[in-house]
């Protein structure tokens, strides 16, 4: 099955255009929040759909303003659909807030997918050049296997020799290689709030999209 | 020693505020301003800059042209990469196609993504892949230098030693080229494809310029 995902905002067509030029689409999976003019255009889309015999499938943006759900939300759902074996012809990222928008250009660099912007007077497709972010590449296995350490700990402050005991590794090893995920603005060494001297590792809430890649 | 230097670049719409949070948060030496509107229409944006004695400059995209708009941001940022900087880029100001050609050019250039519409959201994305680095060279000449679409009867009868076969093998597996059939079998670029040699020939447009 041929699928095409869509971010929908106010107006049908900044994703009825995809639906025209895609060839063999079977299915249509539109992210939207509960705005009424969203689900206006929602309604729109559907009826278009109904008419070219396309299933179409809503994903609610609980928070349309979020880049990081945003991007949890829409990715997750792009790997359902893989693990369903649906081919993702596109993704069309024209609609819905910009947050929104944005969230969807970071998926398809993320997932390898092709992307699609409509433009807002023409309403022409624009593809856009994106090709796949490869993390496995750049992360190794070992500053993997920190970070989900850390991730997963990471309501508590922890320095770096906490972190050796805690996985029971060498404090130099963990030093080199939270030296080398610093230096590649992964993660950061702060100030502990209750103890001034002490430098504690702190992580942002994007790790998590990280380190769900392969 | 000194230390690595730091740019940020940030969009920008009429809130002066949507920059604020990157400016205060995040290090900067030299801050890039990316708008679709003359900035006198924000002069007081300027002033407040001033005032706080940032060094920044203005870079002016046209909003109607989001690879266009990506190129000219990444060109800026690849300029300091080049010299040793690390960029960030913080797309919570302006438009919905201003933020998407910011982050386009950031994952282009492997910076670091960072947003403040609802609290801090930093994406370091390390070396991301844009066309710069995923397409490999030898892949990106075939696509600039070749006539499209190109008929399979000129390839199939390469010798075995024309690396070109091969080549737009591996230009199909990334979805980039695609057979398309009539009286005569063509191979075609894919909408992807169209897209990446847009952006080579446009880069390419764009380093002649300053030349």
């Amino acid at each position: 099955m041929v699928a095409i995902l869509g971010t929908l905002g106010f107006r049908a067509n900044s994703l009825l255009p995809t639906l025209e030029s895609t060839p063999g689409v079977d299915k249509v999976v539109v992210f939207c929040n509960d705005h009424p003019r969203a689900l206006e255009a929602l309604t729109d889309v559907q009826k278009v759909c109904s008419i070219m015999g396309i299933q179409i499938d809503r994903v609610a943006m609980p928070d349309a303003f979020d880049l990081l759900q945003a991007a949890k939300a829409m990715r997750q759902q792009v790997q359902h659909l893989k693990k369903e074996g649906q081919e993702i012809a596109v993704f069309n990222i024209a609609g819905g807030t910009k947050m929104m928008s944005a969230a969807a250009l970071l998926v398809c660099a993320m997932e390898g997918l092709n992307s699609v912007y409509v433009h807002d007077e023409t309403y022409h497709e624009i593809p856009l050049p994106l090709l796949k972010v490869d993390y496995s590449q750049l992360l190794t296995k070992a500053q993997k296997e920190i970070l989900t350490y850390i991730w997963t700990n990471r309501a508590k402050p922890m320095t770096q020799v906490d972190i050796a005991l805690g996985m029971g590794k060498h404090k130099a090893t963990i030093n080199h290689h939270i030296q080398m995920l610093e230096g590649k603005n992964i993660l950061h060494l702060v100030e502990d709030p209750s103890d001034r001297r002490r430098k504690v590792v702190k992580v942002d809430d994007a790790l998590e999209l990280m380190l769900e890649m392969d | 020693m000194e230390g690595r230097r730091d740019l940020l670049v940030s969009t920008i719409g009429k809130e002066v505020g949507d920059i604020v949070a990157g400016i205060r948060s995040l290090p900067h030496d030299d801050l890039v301003l990316v708008t679709d509107a003359a900035m006198d229409e924000n002069a007081y944006v300027l002033a407040f800059l001033r005032r706080l004695g940032i060094h920044h400059e203005v870079l002016l995209v046209d909003p109607s042209d989001i690879t266009g708009s990506a190129l000219l941001i990444e060109r800026k940022v690849q300029d300091h990469l080049d010299r040793g900087w690390r960029a960030r880029v913080d797309i919570t100001g302006g438009g919905k196609l201003l933020s998407d050609a910011a982050m386009l050019a950031a994952l282009s250039t492997g910076s670091e993504i960072c947003c403040f519409e609802m609290g801090a959201r930093r994406f370091p994305l390390l070396t991301a892949m844009g066309v710069r680095e995923a397409l490999p060279k030898d892949l990106a000449d075939v696509l600039r230098s070749h006539e499209w679409p190109m008929p399979l009867g000129d390839i199939q009868g390469k010798g075995k030693d024309d690396p070109l076969p091969v080549m737009l093998r591996r230009m199909k597996q990334m979805d980039l080229v695609q057979m398309e059939g009539g009286d005569e079998m063509l191979i075609c670029l894919t909408k992807r494809g169209k897209a990446c040699m847009d952006w080579i020939r446009r880069t390419k447009e764009l380093s002649g310029s300053s030349e």
